[in-house]
């Protein structure tokens, strides 16, 4: 294949071949694995940490403060280097060996240091939420008897959670880009097996052109995905953005 | 209108004057009318080259290719590789010379050249802490650091697997001084590297670790990386290595690095040399 | 505590390195790459954003699936492809461009985005007077309408430069030496002093990223924001269209809506 100069005769057998394809399809299930992982856990913390953040106590909503605006203002790769490097030596005695002996540890050090980051974000997504539910609403939920839980339960959350699927949904899907970060800790995800095929064989443009498709395919996807659950969710994208043509 | 149609001209132009293409003539010319050797160098492994605590770019490839680029009557431009793209940068001629710590083995004589002859000579040990591994037969089954993009993630395996039937785990961190403090923290029981670098990089904490069996277990030359068949290219290379091991200047920047006052003083003797101690390794390049 | 002192009274290494005498690294590293980028996507970033909002297929279309594609792909293999894969079609170029280009590319997605929805925000019948006033359809985009737009687009804007420059540290991982290496370098070539290391990296993030965020959040509050990343059906805008064509091309490309 000769063109624009290029210095490059494609290869197509690497990706299928042993051992690249099994680093490969490791690749991609620790790739969905710390995207859907992280994705559950920011979540919950997310959601619990912006009720923190709505609500009239002092202990708890000025930690909860404190821990979204430190962490929103430092790059996610800090997090994923910290939770690797140093995390595990502040534990109390005992617990540091066994994380730092653990196979697996870098796959849990990124699973933890992507959600600490995504978790704030979330956080005030869901926070922007809860303060756009209309004050009649609650109003009529505590009229009618419930809870202060169960109107968090029952009527906040459901409405908060339909108005701000769609930014949720985008950062789920940079949740799911950023999992390529973990190649910084040796967690053996796609981005890694994709530049350890490269660093053996040298010749990498194959498998960063699967991986690259495999990312943009997933992300796409999903985001047709979110739009399909929009709509069967009944949010009218169009009233709530200014629309003229 | 006008104005902004030059703007998109002048946009495009910049783009396209980005992509230079490369000339097809010989690269002592090119080098030669360019004025300029572009020579990549890593910045993560000392004492080969590192970032110091004042932020200097420094080590002893970074010494050796200004005197390189000062025989050859040039300037000289240092690229920023890693051990990933010190052998596809000059595979792709995005730099003419690749001095990187890089070990010469089989697979990538394949994909570049070296200068004549190789010119640090140490080897790979398998790093751990003191006393923790007897021999190499109880690292069967660890867990094993190397850099990504280093040999020994091929050459590790083969040598245990002559020692145990268990096979190691292998991990590969971006860089050594990041496997040094995963291999400190205890995430994996022995590092994989070339002894002066791992002696550099552990610094103060050296007296804790030795190499397991005190052995090297695979030779690790450092060669000059030049782009393939480019004879005129690495002959020229090759001469100037060559000159400056007759008349004393690499003696000069080897005891500036490693002699008994220098940087990073050592024991073992890493000049360039004819067999003796690395015995029938010598001649039998690694995979 | 004191190892924190004496990692604050070696800030020239965090912030700048040995510059001028040796390459620029640290903090002012990373801010040089953000801004960079920011003004360089920026100019693309309006071009891709006022074709994402043209009502030529040809154009939109295009200009839909970069974004689209650029959106999907990690920073990092954005980064790898420049760092990696450009010299094999023969370009070559120094790592800190490579690192700027890709962020700019990343950057120049997300801006048209920004462009996009602000330019939506923008009525119509602006255009309609501004061309009734005798104003070219170039003069009224870019002394009405873009202004407007612009206004609406700063706090969106600035979020975004926040966001970018946490990205920034990525080029950590092609082995630039940013506020991110230079924490590590330390914490490596100092074992005791290692949270010190990362607290100062932390801090160098965490006051510029706070500055900022503060200024992105007055500008919210005076200006409101766009809500530019949750997806918007293909639409375009009629009254942009810039260059005139012939009637009969015009018919066979434009569809009116």
């Amino acid at each position: 294949m000769k063109f624009l100069n290029l210095r490059y005769d494609f290869d197509w057998g690497i990706p299928f071949r042993e051992p690249y394809v099994g680093w490969l399809i490791t690749g991609v299930e620790l790739t969905f694995l710390i995207a859907a992982v992280t994705t559950v856990l920011s979540l919950l913390a997310g959601t619990v940490l912006a009720v923190l953040r709505t609500t009239r106590f002092k202990f708890l909503n000025i930690p909860a403060k404190i821990y979204v605006e430190t962490v929103r203002n430092i790059p996610g790769l800090f997090w994923l280097l910290f939770f690797y490097f140093i995390f595990p030596q502040m534990l109390p005695f005992g617990l540091t060996d066994v994380l730092n002996r653990y196979t697996y540890y870098s796959v849990v050090a990124g699973i933890l240091g992507l959600t600490v980051d995504n978790s704030a974000y979330v956080s005030d997504i869901v926070r922007t939420g809860l303060l756009s539910v209309p004050r009649g609403r609650i109003e009529a939920a505590v009229s009618t008897g419930l809870n202060r839980f169960q109107q968090i339960r029952y009527i906040i959350l459901p409405d908060a959670f339909r108005a701000i699927l769609p930014p949720l949904g985008t950062r789920m899907i940079h949740n799911f880009k950023n999992s390529s970060l973990c190649m910084a800790i040796a967690a053996p995800e796609l981005t890694w097996a994709t530049q350890q095929v490269e660093s053996i064989t040298f010749r990498g443009l194959e498998v960063t052109l699967l991986a690259t498709a495999f990312y943009i395919g997933i992300s796409l996807f999903l985001a047709i995905l979110m739009i399909r659950l929009e709509r069967f969710l009944k949010i009218d994208v169009t009233s709530m953005t200014q629309m003229r043509n | 209108m006008k104005r902004s149609s030059v703007i998109v001209l002048l946009s495009a132009l910049l783009l396209v004057s980005l992509v230079s293409l490369a000339a097809g003539e010989g690269l002592l010319d090119e080098v030669k009318k360019r004025g300029v050797v572009r020579i990549g160098i890593g910045n993560a492994t000392p004492p080969m080259n590192y970032i110091d605590e004042k932020g200097v770019w420094t080590g002893f490839d970074v010494d050796l290719g200004d005197e390189i680029a000062k025989r050859l009557g040039v300037k000289v431009e240092r690229v920023l590789v890693d051990n990933k793209t010190r052998i596809a940068f000059l595979a792709n001629r995005s730099i003419d010379i690749s001095l990187a710590n890089i070990s010469v083995t089989n697979s990538r004589q394949e994909q570049m050249d070296y200068a004549e002859p190789p010119y640090f000579w140490t080897g790979k040990i398998f790093y751990a802490k003191k006393g923790k591994f007897k021999s190499l037969k109880d690292l069967g089954g660890k867990k094993i650091g190397v850099d990504q993009g280093s040999n020994a993630f091929i050459a590790a395996p083969q040598e245990l697997a002559k020692h145990s039937d268990k096979k190691p785990e292998m991990l590969s961190f971006q860089n050594s001084a990041e496997g040094f403090l995963a291999l400190k923290q205890g995430k994996i029981d022995a590092y994989s590297q070339d002894a002066p670098i791992m002696a550099a990089v552990s610094g103060s904490l050296g007296a804790e670790y030795e190499a397991v069996a005190g052995m090297i277990y695979s030779p690790g030359l450092y060669g000059i990386g030049v782009p393939e068949n480019d004879s005129d290219w690495r002959d020229r290379i090759s001469f100037i290595l060559q000159d400056m091991l007759e008349d004393g200047t690499y003696e000069k920047l080897y005891l500036k690095w490693f002699g008994p006052k220098g940087t990073f003083p050592m024991s073992v003797n890493s000049r360039p040399r004819l067999s003796d101690t690395y015995g029938d390794m010598l001649f039998v390049w690694p995979d | 505590m004191e190892f924190l002192f004496e990692q604050l009274a070696n800030w020239r290494f965090y912030l700048i390195g040995a510059y001028p005498n040796g390459p620029l690294t640290g903090l002012v590293l990373n801010i040089v790459l953000a801004v960079l980028s920011i003004v360089i996507g920026l100019f693309f970033g309006i071009l891709f954003g006022l074709g994402r909002t043209s009502c030529r297929g040809y154009l939109r279309h295009p200009c839909g699936l970069y974004v689209d594609v650029i959106r999907s792909t990690p920073l990092l293999l954005i980064l790898f492809w420049f760092y990696f894969f450009l010299p094999v079609v023969g370009a070559k170029m120094p790592l800190f461009w490579c690192a700027v280009i890709s962020l700019s590319v990343y950057a120049s997605a997300y801006q048209a985005e920004i462009v996009r929805a602000g330019i939506l925000t923008v009525p119509l019948g602006q255009m309609e007077a501004a061309l009734s006033t005798g104003m070219t359809r170039y003069q009224a985009v870019k002394l009405i309408i873009l202004p407007q737009a612009f206004k609406k687009m700063l706090p969106s804007f600035v979020s975004f430069f926040n966001s970018l420059f946490k990205s920034t540290s990525i080029v950590y991982i092609v082995g630039i030496v940013d506020l991110t290496r230079t924490g590590v370098i330390i914490s490596q070539r100092q074992p005791n002093r290692i949270y010190a290391a990362y607290i100062c990296m932390a801090m160098g993030f965490w006051i510029s990223c706070y500055l900022l965020s503060l200024a992105s959040q007055w500008l919210e509050k005076r200006l409101g924001i766009l809500d530019y990343e949750s997806y918007k059906p293909e639409i375009c805008r009629q009254d942009l269209v810039l260059l005139p064509l012939p009637k009969t091309v015009k018919r066979l490309l434009v569809s009116h809506k």
